[in-house]
């Protein structure tokens, strides 16, 4: 059975501890509802409780077409960038090239299961600074609405 | 050790961020025909380093056929590889047409290339002949900086 010492072996508690008050991680989500056949906007605003270092991010889509059917294929694209100036994604960028897997399996129709997100998901190292607003243009080429969802994982800083 | 685990772990007012920002630049390349150029112009004000790209592609005709790119830096005329089968570079590489259902996830290219400020970022893609792509996208996942330490800004491109 392992125990408590095996469990945290080569973890550096004591710095962590000594840093607890400065850095601790955090997710932050974000997630919407795409209308069909247009771009729609979802701004989040960072929490402004202090500063946000992201180090990756995962997310998950949904694809489903008119009737509504899930034939997989995906039809959302994202830009993203900051009230501060970022412009993290210029162009519109497929989510099944930057979340997959991350695809969720629609409730209606006969396709593949949905695939296993997969930590720690694509690399993304910023700051979002607190009370700074992400912007996530999200468009959608079905002819039915889809959601999607991203979560940033990082660390807050105070 | 993860940049998490180096700031989570780093004596007090030690702990740092790498400077710049990620930008992911995507194309559409290929909509027929054998050939295809992903050419990026890319922002005069930074350096961009590029870490992972990300493709995937259609396959009207044959479940096994795979497109291939070669990668270019206009500046300098370099030329980093010779045209590899998109499967073993791309991340997901997903072949999304009927029937062939993608979601795999080959792992990232771990590229460390850098482009200087207002450089294209150039992929040439090939189908095969028998194996024409119907339509290949692109994009690259890297990091604009301002002055990168470590790189000859005198010498480059």
């Amino acid at each position: 059975m392992l125990s408590l010492q095996n469990l945290i072996a080569g973890i550096p508690i004591a710095p962590i501890l000594e840093n607890d008050k400065k850095f601790y991680p955090g997710i932050l989500v974000v997630e919407g509802t795409a209308a069909a056949s247009v771009m729609t906007p979802v701004t989040y605003t960072v929490p402004p409780k202090g500063n946000f270092i992201c180090l990756a991010f995962t997310g998950r889509f949904t694809t489903l077409e008119t009737g509504p059917a899930d034939d997989e294929t995906c039809k959302l694209s994202l830009k993203l960038r900051s009230g501060s100036g970022r412009v993290y994604i210029p162009d519109f960028v497929d989510l099944d090239m930057i979340l997959t897997p991350g695809r969720v399996k629609g409730s209606v129709a006969a396709g593949d299961n949905g695939n296993q997100l997969q930590f720690p998901g694509m690399p993304f190292v910023t700051v979002f600074r607190g009370g700074d607003n992400l912007t996530h243009e999200v468009q959608n080429d079905a002819a039915i609405a889809n959601t999607w969802a991203i979560a940033y994982h990082g660390l807050w800083v105070n | 050790m993860s940049l998490q685990w180096q700031i989570m772990t780093a004596p007090p007012g030690t702990a740092q961020v790498p400077e710049g920002f990620p930008s992911v630049l995507a194309q559409l390349v290929n909509t027929s025909g054998p050939l295809g150029t992903f050419s990026y112009q890319l922002d005069p004000d930074y350096w961009f380093f590029l870490d992972v790209i990300l493709s995937k592609w259609a396959v009207p005709t044959s479940a096994a056929s795979v497109p291939r790119v070669s990668l270019f830096r206009e500046r300098g005329n370099r030329s980093y590889w010779d045209p590899v089968d998109l499967q073993l570079i791309g991340t997901p590489g997903i072949a999304f047409t009927s029937g062939v259902k993608g979601g795999r996830l080959n792992g990232f290219a771990q590229l460390g290339i850098y482009f200087p400020p207002g450089s294209a970022l150039q992929m040439r893609i090939t189908g095969q002949v028998a194996n024409d792509p119907a339509y290949v996208k692109l994009a690259a996942l890297g990091r604009y900086v301002f002055s990168p330490e470590g790189v000859d800004l005198a010498n480059a491109g």
